[in-house]
């Protein structure tokens, strides 16, 4: 995994006044399903388009299995892309679609014909060759879109919201798809969603964006359990956020003052005392108890309470300036009004190293 | 109350019908009386006097009329191709690049289509005595006839393929770079394909607007040069002293032509955006 598919160094990209693309620095490895994950407006699509070729970087540079791209145009970069709205030509029936790439190249027409079967077997579409991509389903036309990236080979996809557009029974059923069609296959992916549910689920890494600058870059579990910036831990699931100053540190622990409450916690990133310091804890990492129990870390009034059928959310005050939320799947006869302890394990209270954004 | 609301709002349906009948009467009356008169057998145009096929039968057998339909004929092709082409191309231009004074270019396009016509007839008038023939020397009467018409196609051919242009997926173009096409097989694979049912109903107007282009024919023929197109020989017709009868077949005719041409455009358009 050690191979380099996709670099990018200090990639920027402005649109008129707007810095859409900041100084981007990126390795995407050989084989890996990797996601940019950001919200709507956070410059991944763009950062998307630069590898394709559709936009030129204003600065920076880019190169695609080892060797400089910034300038090559389009046609002739080994990447594919799958575009949000699948782009199918509508003129063209699903073979032809999917042969364009190859009859390109100019291969021999029983070759194309051969590849374009394979291609479509692949994507489970077999027999349905001769259609207009308005005859398919949304799910289909997502395939064909597919096949015809894929039956190039090209060494990295790029996929763009490939599954914006369809409900959430079949987008499942296609991320299932998308995981076996890369195992299979053997090369790069470059997801690119808003979605952190479907990053977490199908990447082997992912970066987060926001305002055009890659925050944190690790495996799901990197990302979800150790957020490098507020902003991760808010967008990746849910955090309780909890402002406060660094009291005493011994070794890797270290004292936390939050308003009129204290907690221990473990900390890799090197704290002082006095340090002003913002902790993340995840609210399905908090467990309630009877508040008189003695492993209770802090106790707190349940001010409200949303039963969903698979978890129960809870509102807890822990102290006149803190409210704590809680996930809870446990059926446990708590109601609102009543007082509650809190625990957790020391490693789920996390300290953000960086303060900004 | 009631019952006086109902009588009203039956009163004011009524008169939206009667309206609707009176507003179409007054539009197609006309052309009514003219294809009826075309079954006349009077030796007068505007005089009826029982139905006869013998003005059609006339018509098919005058040479004037067979030659200044001919004239029309190659007029309308060599114009309507020509038109096509520069206008297609002016469209992809105008919708495809970014270039400087983009917005006044766009105007100088569109200006042909609102300016009076007859203005553009008699400033391509002037340009052909005063610049083409000086330069060229003498030039045959269906050239400068072929290029005033090129003149005014043009802008309409931009216009629907320019719309056309507008509706079509930018990914579409990308994707068929990205599978590796170069710009000019993106062209020719993907966007002139997209954009054919929008060029034919281009060069369909083109061909029906040259068929019963009047001005522009008239001023272009640079007077008395003899050459008629169909337009020209029917007002040429008018000044004598006896209409004869052929003219209102001609028109007809010309109408039934028209329509046919207009039905075919609507027909490929339809298609268009079945296949969308």
């Amino acid at each position: 995994m050690d191979e380099v598919s996709i670099e990018l160094r200090e990639i920027s990209k402005r649109f008129g006044q707007t810095l859409v693309v900041d100084r981007l620095t990126l390795q995407i490895y050989k084989g890996e399903f990797f996601s940019l994950l950001g919200p709507s407006g956070c410059g991944k699509t763009t950062t998307l388009r630069i590898i394709a070729g559709f936009e030129r970087p204003d600065s920076g540079e880019l190169f695609i299995n080892g060797s400089r791209a910034t300038h090559i145009p389009p046609q002739e970069r080994d990447v594919n892309l799958v575009f949000q709205s699948y782009a199918l030509f509508p003129h063209l029936t699903v073979e032809q679609n999917v042969a364009f790439g190859l009859e390109i190249q100019k291969l021999p027409r029983a070759q194309i014909r051969e590849r374009v079967g394979k291609a479509l077997e692949l994507v489970r579409l077999s027999g349905l060759g001769a259609r207009f991509p308005h005859q398919l389903s949304g799910g289909q036309q997502q395939r064909v879109a597919l096949a015809r990236a894929l039956v190039t080979e090209p060494s990295v996809l790029l996929l763009d919201e490939p599954l914006g557009a369809l409900d959430l029974k079949l987008r499942q059923e296609m991320q299932l798809e998308l995981k076996r069609l890369q195992r299979e296959l053997k090369i790069t992916f470059l997801y690119v969603t808003h979605d952190q549910e479907e990053a977490l689920q199908m990447s082997d890494r992912l970066a987060v964006m926001h305002q055009g600058r890659v925050l944190q870059v690790g495996t799901p579990p990197e990302i979800y359990e150790r957020p490098a910036t507020r902003f991760v831990a808010d967008f990746i699931g849910e955090s309780n956020l909890l402002e406060g100053h660094v009291v005493r540190t011994v070794g890797q622990r270290a004292l936390v003052q939050i308003g009129s409450l204290q907690a221990n916690v473990l900390s890799d990133i090197p704290l002082q005392p006095h340090q002003r310091v913002t902790l993340a804890l995840r609210p399905e990492r908090i467990h309630l108890c009877p508040p008189t129990e003695s492993n209770g870390i802090w106790t707190g009034l349940v001010e409200a309470l949303f039963y969903s059928g698979k978890e129960t959310r809870y509102r807890v005050r822990v102290s006149p300036e803190v409210t704590l939320t809680v996930i809870s799947s446990a059926v446990n006869g708590i109601s609102v009004g009543e007082r509650v302890g809190l625990t957790w394990d020391l490693q789920s209270l996390r300290p953000i190293p960086e303060r900004l954004p | 109350m009631g019952r006086l609301r109902r009588g009203l709002d039956a009163l004011i349906g009524s008169m939206l019908v009667l309206d609707t009948v009176l507003v179409y009467i007054f539009l197609y009356l006309p052309i009514g009386v003219l294809i009826l008169y075309s079954f006349s057998a009077s030796r007068y145009a505007l005089v009826w006097g029982g139905f006869s096929l013998e003005a059609y039968r006339r018509l098919f057998t005058d040479r004037d009329v067979a030659l200044a339909l001919l004239n029309s004929v190659i007029v309308a092709s060599a114009s309507t191709a020509l038109a096509t082409l520069l206008g297609t191309m002016l469209a992809l231009a105008l919708e495809r690049t970014r270039i400087r004074f983009q917005q006044g270019i766009e105007v100088l396009a569109y200006l042909p289509i609102v300016i009076p016509e007859i203005v553009m007839a008699v400033g391509l008038l002037l340009f052909f005595a005063q610049v083409l023939r000086p330069v060229f020397g003498a030039v045959s009467p269906m050239l400068t006839v072929l290029i005033g018409h090129v003149t005014f196609s043009v802008s309409y051919v931009m216009v629907v393929v320019r719309a056309r242009l507008r509706d079509l997926d930018r990914s579409l173009e990308e994707a068929a770079l990205d599978l590796g096409a170069t710009p000019w097989q993106v062209l020719r694979k993907v966007t002139l394909p997209l954009l054919t049912p929008a060029i034919m109903s281009g060069a369909l107007l083109a061909f029906t607007l040259s068929l019963d282009d009047f001005y522009v024919t008239y001023f272009s023929t640079t007077g008395g040069s003899g050459f008629k197109t169909l337009p020209l020989y029917l007002y040429a017709l008018q000044w004598r002293a006896a209409v004869p009868p052929h003219v209102n077949a001609l028109a007809s005719l010309m109408l039934l032509a028209s329509l046919a041409l207009i039905a075919l455009a609507l027909l490929m358009q339809r298609k268009a955006q079945l296949s969308r």
